[in-house]
């Protein structure tokens, strides 16, 4: 029940973030508004801990996707997990 | 130069430099009252004995060294035939006509005081973002003709500059600048170029710009960095007016006696060799002046750790490294950074009266 909950809130934030941000406005440029700072240092952290590759290959088409397709997501993951604990849910 | 101009130069200065030691000193020459020792020596009519002292500029080139007259008008005959030098210089019209560097002389005034770098690990060690957060990044796609660079703003004749225009008519000279980066490595490279104030002198600027922005170009298509599309792209840089008057601020077109490289910033970029490497926009196409202060790209992701003046000083470390010491780009070698990375003596009267500003973030 407490995952389904969890998905149905991420769900509608995933539709306020289209609704409101526009559903092309990329993950990325959100983040940055909310924190150009702490973006930055994000990055420089996983360049110099990882390596630049992985911020290129993985982080930057991440941060390309529509806001609203992270909690989306991370939504349709928990629903998922619900459906496969069946009572536990 | 026949010896004799070269006598009236020498004179001359040696009397505006007299002049100057006499104005500047007047009580000092004062208190001698000698009989002239030597020709050199003039009694004023009160008495006071002046003594006239060379004083030379920073790129004048001794005496000694000057290359003597007869080999410079009798080039043909140490050439061999007046054909061959004709050749030559064909030569280097032919590849100032196909878009090549054009010849430029070492300016020795500002000599590193350490070993040029690589021109391997130049190339191949280097920051550009819009073409990713590698060092070894692959710029050759971006397009180096047409090319041109819009200097607008505060200026009462606002111009588009082609590159090749900007070969052809600046006063190019070559200048071996130490580069220090922000990241505490460094490099010492022969850059190619002119000063900012010969092209800034093409526009006259208003009296009241106060400002110079510079920005890099921004093209989606060749730059892959540019799909991180939060950032504040273009890339923005800039600086006062009078840093950028200053003798040091030089505009970029060439290194290692070729045309500047994409991945170095070609086909023309700017270069402050007492700030960080960070200040030097590359791949410029707009320059503008204005009174308002530029907020720099950097400036705007992390205003805690870049700021707007970002001159070198080794005591003052960034928020997660230290700035005493950078590693040398080729040996490997770590050194002592230095104030201004060195070139105080040529910018510290920058800054009077401005302990108030992060003078070194």
């Amino acid at each position: 029940m407490v995952l389904r909950t969890l998905a149905l809130i991420l769900f509608g934030l995933a539709l306020c973030l289209g609704v409101f941000l526009g559903w092309g406005y990329p993950l990325g440029t959100m983040m940055y508004g909310a924190n150009p700072s702490a973006m930055g240092s994000g990055q420089v952290g996983i360049q110099r801990l990882v390596g630049p590759a992985m911020w290129n290959a993985a982080f930057v088409p991440m941060l390309s996707l529509p806001a609203w397709s992270l909690p989306a997501f991370i939504a349709v993951v928990f629903m998922i997990i619900a459906a496969m604990r069946p009572g536990k849910g | 130069m026949p010896a004799a101009a070269r006598a009236d130069g020498i004179a001359r200065r040696v009397g505006v430099a007299a002049a100057r030691e006499t104005k500047a000193m007047p009580a000092a020459a004062g208190m001698q009252r000698l009989k002239p020792a030597s020709p050199c020596r003039t009694l004023r009519p009160n008495g006071v004995t002046e003594m006239p002292i060379l004083i030379r500029r920073g790129w004048e080139t001794p005496e000694a060294r000057v290359t003597p007259e007869s080999l410079v008008f009798g080039r043909r005959k140490a050439f061999g035939i007046g054909a061959g030098l004709l050749g030559v210089a064909g030569a280097a019209e032919a590849q100032q006509a196909g878009g090549g560097l054009p010849p430029a002389m070492r300016n020795t005034r500002f000599a590193p005081g350490r070993e040029i770098s690589p021109e391997r690990d130049v190339t191949g060690f280097n920051n550009f973002y819009e073409f990713g957060t590698s060092k070894s990044i692959d710029a050759r796609r971006l397009p180096q003709r047409p090319w041109a660079v819009k200097v607008d703003g505060m200026v009462e004749t606002p111009r588009e500059f082609g590159i090749e225009d900007l070969l052809r008519t600046m006063p190019v000279e070559e200048r071996v600048y130490r580069l220090r980066c922000v990241e505490a490595w460094s490099m010492v490279v022969p850059w190619t170029g002119f000063p900012l104030a010969a092209l800034l002198a093409e526009v006259k600027p208003l009296s009241s710009a106060r400002y110079v922005a510079f920005e890099t170009a921004a093209l989606p298509a060749v730059m892959p960095g540019l799909r991180q599309s939060w950032y504040p792209w273009p890339y923005v840089e800039g600086c006062t007016i009078a840093e950028a008057a200053n003798d040091l601020s030089f505009m970029v077109v060439g290194a290692y006696g070729k045309l500047l490289s994409p991945q170095n910033g070609g086909p023309i970029r700017f270069h402050q060799p007492w700030k960080y490497g960070f200040k030097a926009g590359k791949s410029l196409v707009r320059i503008t002046l204005t009174d308002r202060r530029p907020v720099s790209f950097w400036e705007r992701i992390q205003p805690q750790e870049y700021g707007f003046w970002a001159n070198v000083n080794p005591e003052v470390a960034h928020p997660r490294w230290s700035q005493a010491s950078e590693r040398a780009l080729g040996t490997n070698a770590r050194i002592p950074t230095q104030l201004f990375n060195g070139y105080g003596e040529f910018v510290a009267d920058l800054y009077s009266g401005l302990q108030n500003e992060r003078l070194w973030a």
